[in-house]
């Protein structure tokens, strides 16, 4: 039957004969798309693929690899809090002028008419504004999880245990997965990674892992290290 | 099986009337865990409801995968002094309550206010709270505060552009004129306070603007006791009475303990002579003009009319007289008046006991009287404290010493208004057009001035009448000061900028006065300047006044001597001319909202009632026996006639109610409160007028037929399952045990006897736990059920507020409730139990073991924790908890009170209640998230919550104390961390006034809870059931006295010595009492 109208006629579409061929395919399709999707949901969307790399682009083009690796500063020069509060807070930007009146790589120091080409030029507009730099955050745990910074570095975790050796980077990067299963790994076997006080924040600190394991394992009894697996230790 | 004796008519309990008549209903809420639930939303929907759904559910499936926004940190360019992200800092700030000081300490996390609690430095508050405290923070992020000032012009052109730019150039000129007339036409219409920054403000007024009229009203402003001991000492003094060396303590209608500015203080005094020491504790009297809090947990109460109050204190002073105590130097002038007199005293035999008891204990016995009573009552009550309190009851100077303060003033003002003198009116606070004498017409008055300013925190119904309407800085926004009840000055502090530059009153009377440039900062140091003797404080030591939160100590107080006067005749003249002829009323504040200034905080309409657990509600409280005269049943309305006027509204039946007497609760009914306050309940105010500004006699009653939806959450929660009336009464007596002093003193360990068990075996293997075991014990006779816990819970704990319909199915979010049980089988004899209920914290929780998921786990410290994110709401946890203390989040709860399916539509009528929005819910804007706790989850739809111990604090705490021995020397740190006892306190611990919650580690032999639980009056609930909670609660002891009957040793405990106890298969030796299963013999 076809349907007639002022401009042209309408057929309906028939597949052609040799499609039905393809039926006994079908079963074939679905178990393969199936498996498809199973492998792209578990690989595509895991934190490895997602997550770990994320180097999103900073207000600023500070770089740790200059500042902790080349001029050796101290994480704790800016992140001041780190040994006593849960968060490592992000220096206020006081902090950079503290240097950055003096030190300026392009040499113009005119902060009231800062060169647009300068790399320090969001810094010194946002300390004239008085406004906040919008540092994009990069480790960014979920809000259901409370991590405390104190509790790991004054217990012997070393910084680059979870963020890797910022001294090398750039631009900053997430180095580890901080999937729940990579935080309960630690957990359950801290001698892996537990260092002596005075380490914490070495970034070439490093032994042999036979060697690592007997430290950890001295450390450990020694300053009580038993981290919990409880559910409410990091969720409330 | 437990042995059970079935308990006497006395210690019959039950929950709501409904519940003692057996009715069907209460069954249904018993058997049925989750009543009411008709998921409407779920069934038959139409096509374009499930393209909503899978549209909603594609776009999930979408998101998985992707990382979760983009986050930024936003530093401080100059970091604040002493500010580190992410860390509370603590405030000492304070606030008025009636008009005088309590000191307060604020919690702030970066830069926003959260939560507030008593300052333990403050004499009135002594770190305890009260629910006005603990809900005082939700208002300053109420989205329906006023933000900009709005002239009527304005508002007429349905314009609503308005600001202080052109509010000062309209107020400018006008100060001017003023100014230029030395006040003459000038009215300043202000709530009552007693900060010093006001009177500085009054004092300069009264100077620069000698013409002016300062007048103060608050609804609940009473000059009762001014002119009562101006009467007795020739000087208007304020008492203040130490209950704390109390033994006997009789109170007039004074609901000390839960109302008033000084009820956080007495509240603690009296909790401390509650528990038995040396088996003795205190005797509280109560003549009780309706049921309130105090008299529910009174040792003895007795039912009076607010008629016959003056004729019971007549009748006392004439048997103190017969026991020996002679105030006759005092009564001089009466004579046989005052024999006549107490012959019409309610109670005569309750009252000869009250007078030997007084008189055996003088020098340790206080009378009190509500502040509301009239001035010849106060001044017997300073007599007769003159004669028995020995140095008990102190005197402090009364601040509102010649300030036109009350209705009486303000009688004046609206006929001064009235007759068109007053050019120029000033409101500062306050909603006067609500809540004024009603005969005073004062909103058509207001209308009449042809200027008119109201300054206020809402654009309420008084400021819609004004020419300009101003907003009002929070207590937390700007600088202030306040004097407490015993004459502390402590200065208000702001924790945050203006959200929408308010202003203070002392900045307006600042712009009247024309001084130019002075902030709320600079007047109050100017004003508290003369406070403290020299001209200009200096920095140190204001400092540390910030610091402390007491600027100025207030003194001991003095016991001034004493005069004659006329009172006798007066009070006898009170008590003669009683009518008594129809209904009394009794005007009565609400334990929620006050006299009607916090309707518009969901915290605080959400809160149970204390004692009908009414919410979103209010009703005309009476008695049983009246209600069946009158044929009604609860949620009835009923027309009340009275003086010419009349208002209708809902009743409610309360047992324990005065026959004959209707209880009002003031403050509803607002028809400019705000999004959530508008339209709830039933306003009173129009049949209170000046003489009757606290009770009425005649009032007419009739019912009108019609019915309103009240809803009470007091049949909710149920701990009795299905087992039937007389199964209930053999079971309720045992979570909630009290016995007599007498009966303590006999055999201490009465209150395990309720109930004999066999030895308890448990299905389960007994968990091992680590270095602590956080354990609660609650004293069951400290509980006088204000609530403070269930606020500050609430505020901590970042807990939804859920709406009236949801309420009414049980969907109410508190993690911590107050039970309320009514005891004897006399409904209007009944007297009242309270009992907070949170998460037990079972070691062998029910709840677990019927997770599909693991959603509820244990802890290694034995927390019973929550697991949100794994929670896939099949609720069995909650239908398996014997305690009923979960609750599901059936909705995303945190959308705040503008959402349609939120508070507004759930209160009147139920407009479309039963088609819930499927709409995506609006949440919560930016500065309604600013109260939130960080420290806890926002929970989303669908999942379990309860009580987490206040989990957030521990871990705190744990982790400061194991970085601090971590860091240390290891030579000198010792063995391990430690944890001292009371570091780590709940919020509800904080909260409660009379300190009758511990919080503590079972792990440490030596804390306050490890103690405790050995108390021969600890026991836990439901231990039959062999789960182990980790909640003890300390049975009640109470000292009815005499009057109290003869008390039953060995009354509950029947059989002992027969052994005719357990029907069970466990015999007698291996009986185990329920509650001293000792928890830490582990």
């Amino acid at each position: 039957m076809s349907l007639r109208t002022k401009e042209r006629t309408i057929t309906r579409f028939h597949f052609p004969r040799w499609v039905d061929s393809l039926k006994p395919l079908l079963g074939g399709g679905a178990v393969f798309g199936g498996l498809y999707a199973v492998v792209v949901l578990t690989f595509g969307f895991a934190p490895t693929a997602t997550d770990v790399g994320y180097m999103p682009r900073q207000p600023i083009p500070y770089s740790h690899a200059l500042h902790a690796g080349e001029l050796g500063m101290d994480c704790r020069y800016c992140h001041t809090t780190v040994e006593h509060t849960a968060h490592a807070w992000v220096p206020p930007t006081q902090t950079c002028l503290g240097c950055h009146t003096n030190i300026h790589p392009n040499k113009s120091t005119d902060t009231a008419n800062p060169d647009p080409k300068d790399k320090l030029n969001n810094l010194l507009v946002a300390a004239t504004s008085g406004n906040p730099v919008p540092w994009v955050r990069i480790h960014d745990l979920p809000d259901y999880s409370y991590f405390n910074h104190s509790a790991h570095v004054t217990r012997g975790i070393g910084c680059a245990s979870c963020h890797g050796r910022v001294d090398r980077m750039e631009e900053v990067w997430q180095q580890e997965r901080l999937s729940m299963s990579w935080c309960l790994k630690c957990h359950r076997n801290p001698e892996e990674h537990l260092r002596p006080l005075d380490k914490i924040t070495d970034m070439e600190w490093r032994l042999p892992r036979d060697e690592q394991l007997a430290l950890g394992a001295k450390l450990r009894e020694e300053n009580k290290i038993n981290p919990s697996t409880d559910c409410s230790t990091c969720h409330r | 099986m437990p042995s059970l004796k079935p308990a006497s008519d006395d210690q019959m309990l039950w929950r709501s009337l409904d519940e003692l008549e057996g009715s069907p209903r209460v069954r249904d809420w018993v058997e049925r865990e989750f009543v009411s639930y008709v998921p409407e939303e779920m069934r038959s929907p139409n096509r374009r409801q499930f393209l909503k759904l899978a549209g909603a559910s594609a776009a999930l499936a979408g998101l998985t995968g992707c990382r979760w926004p983009r986050e930024e940190i936003l530093p401080h360019s100059r970091l604040p002094d002493n500010r580190i992200p992410g860390e509370p800092v603590l405030f000492a700030t304070s606030m008025e309550r009636n008009g005088c000081g309590i000191g307060v300490l604020a919690t702030s996390v970066d830069g926003r206010p959260i939560k507030l609690d008593g300052n333990d430095l403050h004499p009135l508050s002594l770190g305890k709270s009260d629910v006005f405290m603990q809900a005082a923070v939700l208002d300053l992020y109420d989205p329906d505060r006023s933000k900009s000032p709005i002239s009527k012009l304005a508002r007429q052109a349905a314009n609503a552009a308005g600001g202080w730019a052109e509010f000062d150039a309209y107020a400018g000129p006008l100060f001017e004129k003023v100014r230029a007339a030395k006040g003459a036409g000038c009215l300043i219409l202000s709530e009552v306070s007693d900060s010093p920054l006001m009177a500085d403000m009054r004092k300069r007024v009264a100077d620069a603007l000698p013409e002016a009229k300062f007048v103060e009203w608050s609804p609940l402003s009473s000059v009762g006791v001014s002119a009562g001991t101006a009467s007795a000492f020739g000087e208007p003094m304020r008492p203040m009475a130490d209950l704390s060396r109390a033994d006997v303590i009789v109170s007039i209608d004074r609901d000390f303990l839960a109302y008033g500015p000084t009820a956080i203080r007495y509240a603690a005094d009296f909790a401390k002579r509650r528990k038995p020491v040396d088996g003795k504790i205190s005797r509280l009297y109560m003549a009780d003009a309706g049921l309130s809090l105090t008299g529910a947990i009174a040792d003895l109460r007795l039912k009076v009319k607010p008629s016959q109050l003056a004729g019971f204190v007549c009748g006392l002073i004439a048997a103190l007289r017969d026991a020996g105590v002679a105030i006759d130097a005092w009564a001089s002038d009466a004579g046989s008046a005052l024999a006549d007199a107490a012959k019409s005293a309610p109670h005569a035999d309750a009252i000869k006991q009250i007078a030997k008891d007084i008189a055996e204990h003088r020098g340790h016995a206080v009378l009190m009287a509500g502040a509301h009573l009239p001035a010849p009552i106060h001044a017997a009550v300073a007599a007769i404290n003159a004669a028995i309190a020995g140095d008990l009851v102190t005197y402090f100077a009364d601040p509102r010493k010649g300030r036109s303060i009350g209705a009486e003033a303000l009688a004046s003002a609206a006929a001064q208004l009235s007759s068109g003198s007053v050019q120029t009116l000033i409101i500062l606070g306050g909603n006067p057009a609500f809540d004024a004498p009603a005969e005073l017409k004062l909103a058509d008055a207001i209308a009449k001035a042809p200027n008119s300013i109201h300054l206020s925190e809402y654009d309420n119904e008084t400021s819609r009448l004004c020419t300009w309407h101003c907003n009002r800085a929070h207590l937390l926004e700007a600088w202030g000061a306040t004097r407490a009840f015993d004459g502390t000055v402590s200065i208000v502090q702001p924790l945050i900028a203006p959200l929408y530059e308010g202003r203070t009153p002392a900045e307006l009377i600042s712009a009247l006065l024309g001084e130019r440039g002075m902030s709320s900062y600079s007047l109050t140091r100017r004003a508290l300047g003369d406070v403290g003797g020299t001209a200009v404080v200096d920095d140190v030591s204001w400092n540390r006044a910030l610091h402390d939160g007491v600027f100025a100590p207030g003194g001991k107080g003095e016991k001034p001597s004493a005069r004659g006067g006329s009172w006798c005749g007066e009070l006898c003249g009170l008590a003669t001319g009683a009518k008594a002829e129809g209904f009394e009323i009794a005007f009565r504040p609400d334990y929620r909202i006050n006299a009607g200034e916090w309707a518009n905080n969901p915290w605080l309409q959400e809160l149970p009632e204390p004692l009908t657990k009414l919410t979103w509600d209010n009703a005309a409280l009476i008695a049983p026996s009246d209600a069946s005269r009158l044929n009604v049943r609860n949620g009835a309305m009923i027309r009340i006639e009275q003086g010419g006027t009349n208002i209708t509204l809902p009743i409610f039946i309360l047992p324990g109610q005065v026959a004959g007497l209707i209880t009002l609760l003031m403050g509803y009914g607002r028809s400019a409160a705000g999004v959530v306050g508008d339209e709830i309940g039933f306003n009173v105010y129009p049949l209170r007028r000046a003489e009757s500004l606290w009770s009425a006699t005649g009032a007419k009653v009739s019912a009108t037929g019609a019915k309103h939806q009240l809803v009470t959450a007091q049949d909710h929660h149920m701990m009795e399952s299905d087992v039937g009336k007389a199964q209930t009464q053999k079971r309720l007596p045992e979570l909630v045990r009290e016995y007599r002093i007498e009966e303590y003193n006999d055999d201490p360990t009465g209150a395990h006897h309720v109930v004999h068990l066999p030895t308890l075996q448990s299905l389960w293997q007994d968990p091992q736990y680590g270095p602590h075991r956080w354990a609660m014990a609650i004293d069951l006779g400290g509980c006088i059920g204000c609530n403070a816990c269930v606020v500050a819970c609430q505020a901590e704990n970042n807990i939804p507020v859920v709406g009236k319909q949801e309420v009414e199915m049980g969907r109410e979010m508190h993690w911590l409730r107050i039970d309320r049980y009514f005891r004897g089988e006399n409904p209007e004899e009944a007297r009242v139990a309270f009992q907070p209920v949170m998460c037990q914290h079972c070691e062998l929780a029910p709840c677990e073991s019927v997770c599909p998921v693991a959603a509820t786990v244990h802890d290694s410290e034995g927390l019973n924790v929550m697991v949100y994110n794994r929670c896939i709401g099949t609720r069995y946890c909650s239908n398996n908890c014997p305690f009923k203390v979960r609750r599901f989040n059936w909705f995303f709860n945190h959308h705040g009170p503008q959402h349609p399916r939120s508070l507004k539509q759930g209160t009147v009528g139920f407009p479309n209640w039963k088609q819930p929005s499927l709409t995506p819910q609006k949440l919560l804007n930016d500065i309604q998230k600013m109260q939130h706790n960080p420290d806890v989850t926002v929970r989303s739809r669908g999942v379990m919550e309860k009580c987490t111990f206040c989990i957030q604090r521990i871990s705190k705490e744990k982790i400061r104390a194991k970085n601090e021995w971590v860091g240390a020397d290891s030579a000198t740190r010792g063995e391990t961390y430690h944890i001292a006892d009371g570091t780590i306190t709940t919020a509800c611990q904080d909260a409660c006034p009379t300190s009758a919650i511990h919080f503590g580690d079972l792990g440490d032999p030596k804390s306050a809870v490890s103690q405790l639980r050995k108390d021969p009056r600890s026991y836990a609930l439901l231990a039959q059931l062999n789960v182990k909670p980790r909640v003890e609660y300390l049975a009640r002891v109470t000292n009815p006295g005499p009057l109290g009957g003869q008390p039953k040793l060995h009354g509950s405990h029947g059989g002992h010595s027969g052994g005719a106890h357990g029907e069970g298969a466990g015999g007698h030796d291996s009986d185990t009492h329920a509650a001293s299963q000792p928890a830490s013999a582990h």
